[in-house]
């Protein structure tokens, strides 16, 4: 138990006190808590009908429908209200994949080393060099039949490269130091080695990267969903916003322009919120960005 | 520089080599990626058919297994060969819905996509090296504040997003700038002043969607760079030594702080065709993100395959061009 705290403090120490002492990672990371907020309790408050109602289309926001309707005339606040969890899944999932990814084979390229270690870093660089949105794009036209965690597999092949990179070039400037020479001259086991000596070092970059992912995933998947190559959830913020600007024209409609608008309004607020979380993280750990020394 | 190891044949040579290299293993990713994986495309292109034609099953797969450009009987490694051995030939093969040559749909569209990508990445990466180093210099004052958060707001726009609220409010609610295409269809192509003008009017909202989330990579990049920079003890020293601001600023910490963003120049050219496969769309501006777009949602499987194979070529040639002259910006790189 004492040993759990222990754990506990630590995390918070390291990782949940800094953010809250920078304002960027702090506004960020509010911004983000109030969209799960949003996702958990939201519908529980907000009912959603999907029923078609024409004589309602395109309503102005009003007291009733505070973002007003779409063309369907169906609750434009109640669907996003809806859609905020499969948009926050779809940002967590990936890059967890990801970063799982990310970090076992960057530290194995980094810490064997050898022909091997240059083959892995090979694979790597050919990853990098594939633009990954568009392979994202492919991928999804072959895939139809996809379900999230599939769909989040996909997406996170093309999202793990660029953080392993950072990751081999960390661990392998991390290997050559004393206290890791030091542990392999007393033949511990590598599998020691590197839980136990490298990774922890490695953590707060790690972190980082994860939070760099997240923002990635989070347009990635709007992108995914608005040219209507993933299909669960007509809710989801990016097959909205497919439904308001392709299938229904709602942008070249003057007086139907609340329609986008509110979508947009919630996608920017959430990618604003991964970027603030994003650079005040990259602060914290790295002192030589801070503004104020 | 005569002598120089930068441009040496060999040099040269030797970078082709890796670059040769390189595309074969992209290239054969992709592959594995397309043939290997447990999609089956002619299912999903058979449902299509079903749908469209109104026909049955069984009719629609052996229709779709016809129009996909690969015959799935044939042995893997054969595909992969003919793959090859037609991409050398410069065959990107035929689209299924156009019935015309890959290679022709790549040459109409392509000049399109580099007309508006070249000056969207030119305005981004000269509005971000100014302001990000202007900001980095100021650090902590308030034009850094106003810089950073104006690159924050602006990387929270990607380019579709941008692109609607371009269309919504200068394309709609204003009407200064066309809602879509490449030109005005009655006027037809030439090398006349009306021509280009359309032209450049109705470059003027993909480009903004473009670079919008550009000008914030570059400005944020730029100012880490630069705060990096300053922090070096040989700008201490010019301080010391009683520099002008500005000299310093210019030449002692810009031009090194841009080097790390050169080499960031080819991904740059990667993430711009992602973003112009959704801005092109939102604008049905003719470049090859359209095209993609519209092979996406078409289930042209020939056509998504070529398009993705030139975007993974064009990265590859641009990486290669920046790794040729970079030797020439970074006298380090030249002594290795």
């Amino acid at each position: 138990m004492t040993n759990n705290t222990g754990i506990f403090k630590k995390i918070y120490m390291t990782y949940i006190r800094p953010i809250m002492l920078n304002k960027k990672s702090l506004l960020g990371f509010l911004i983000l808590v109030g969209f799960f907020i949003m996702a958990i309790v939201g519908p529980l408050m907000v009912p959603l009908s999907m029923e078609s109602d024409i004589s309602k289309r395109f309503l102005p926001p009003s007291k009733k429908h505070i973002l007003g309707t779409d063309y369907f005339g169906i609750d434009i606040f109640a669907q996003i209200i809806h859609g905020t969890g499969s948009v926050l899944i779809l940002a967590f999932l990936p890059s967890v994949f990801a970063i799982l990814m990310a970090v076992s084979i960057g530290i194995t390229a980094g810490y064997l080393g050898g022909i091997f270690g240059r083959v892995v870093n090979g694979i790597i660089d050919v990853f990098m060099t594939v633009p990954s949105f568009p392979a994202m794009l492919l991928m999804a036209a072959i895939f139809k039949s996809v379900n999230v965690v599939f769909a989040a597999f996909l997406m996170s092949i093309w999202m793990w490269a660029g953080p392993a990179k950072m990751i081999r070039a960390r661990v392998y400037s991390i290997r050559s130091m004393e206290f890791v020479e030091a542990a392999e001259l007393l033949k511990m086991p590598k599998s020691h080695i590197i839980f136990k000596e490298i990774t922890p070092h490695l953590m707060p970059y790690i972190f980082m990267q994860f939070v760099n992912m997240i923002k990635y995933s989070v347009g990635a998947s709007q992108g995914l969903m608005f040219l209507g190559l993933l299909k669960f959830n007509p809710c989801h913020w990016g097959a909205m916003l497919n439904i308001a600007v392709t299938q229904t024209g709602s942008i070249y409609l003057p007086f139907a322009i609340h329609y986008p608008l509110s979508i947009i309004f919630f996608i920017v607020l959430l990618l604003m919120g991964c970027t603030l979380l994003s650079y005040g993280v990259e602060e914290i750990f790295n002192p030589k960005l801070r503004t104020y020394e | 520089m005569s002598g120089d190891k930068g441009m040496s044949l060999k040099h040269i040579l030797k970078k082709f080599g890796i670059f040769a290299l390189f595309v074969w293993a992209a290239l054969s990713l992709t592959f594995i990626l397309v043939h290997l994986m447990p999609g089956d495309p002619a299912y999903i292109l058979a449902t299509m058919y079903m749908q469209q034609w109104d026909v049955k099953f069984e009719e629609a797969y052996k229709m779709a297994q016809d129009s996909l450009a690969w015959d799935p009987s044939k042995p893997i490694w054969i595909r992969y060969l003919e793959y090859f051995a037609n991409l050398l030939k410069g065959d990107l093969g035929e689209s299924i819905v156009y019935r015309e040559s890959i290679n022709k749909i790549v040459a109409k569209s392509i000049p399109w996509t580099i007309f508006i990508g070249s000056i969207a990445l030119f305005l981004a990466y000269m509005i971000g090296i100014y302001l990000g180093s202007y900001a980095a210099w100021r650090r902590g004052g308030t034009s850094d504040t106003s810089i950073f958060s104006l690159g924050i707001v602006l990387s929270s726009f990607p380019s579709f997003v941008m692109a609607v609220l371009v269309l919504i409010f200068l394309g709609v609610k204003f009407r200064i700038i066309p809602l879509g295409g490449a030109y005005s269809e009655w006027i037809s192509p030439g090398f006349t002043f009306e021509f280009i003008g359309s032209v450049l009017y109705h470059a003027i909202g993909p480009v903004i969607a473009l670079s919008a989330e550009n000008i914030a990579i570059y400005i944020l990049g730029m100012r880490n760079s630069a705060v990096s920079v300053i922090q070096e003890d040989y700008v201490n020293f010019a301080v010391m030594r009683g520099l002008k601001n500005q000299t310093i600023s210019k030449k002692y910490v810009r031009r090194p702080a841009i080097l790390p963003l050169i080499t960031n120049l080819a991904a740059s050219v990667g993430f711009l065709f992602g973003g112009a496969t959704l801005a092109e769309t939102i604008f049905r501006y003719p470049g090859i993100g359209y095209q993609f777009g519209t092979a996406l949602g078409m289930r042209d499987y020939p056509l998504i395959v070529g398009l993705f194979t030139v975007q993974i070529l064009a990265v590859l040639i641009a990486m290669f061009f920046i790794e040729l002259i970079y030797p020439l910006v970074d006298p380090r790189a030249r002594e290795r």
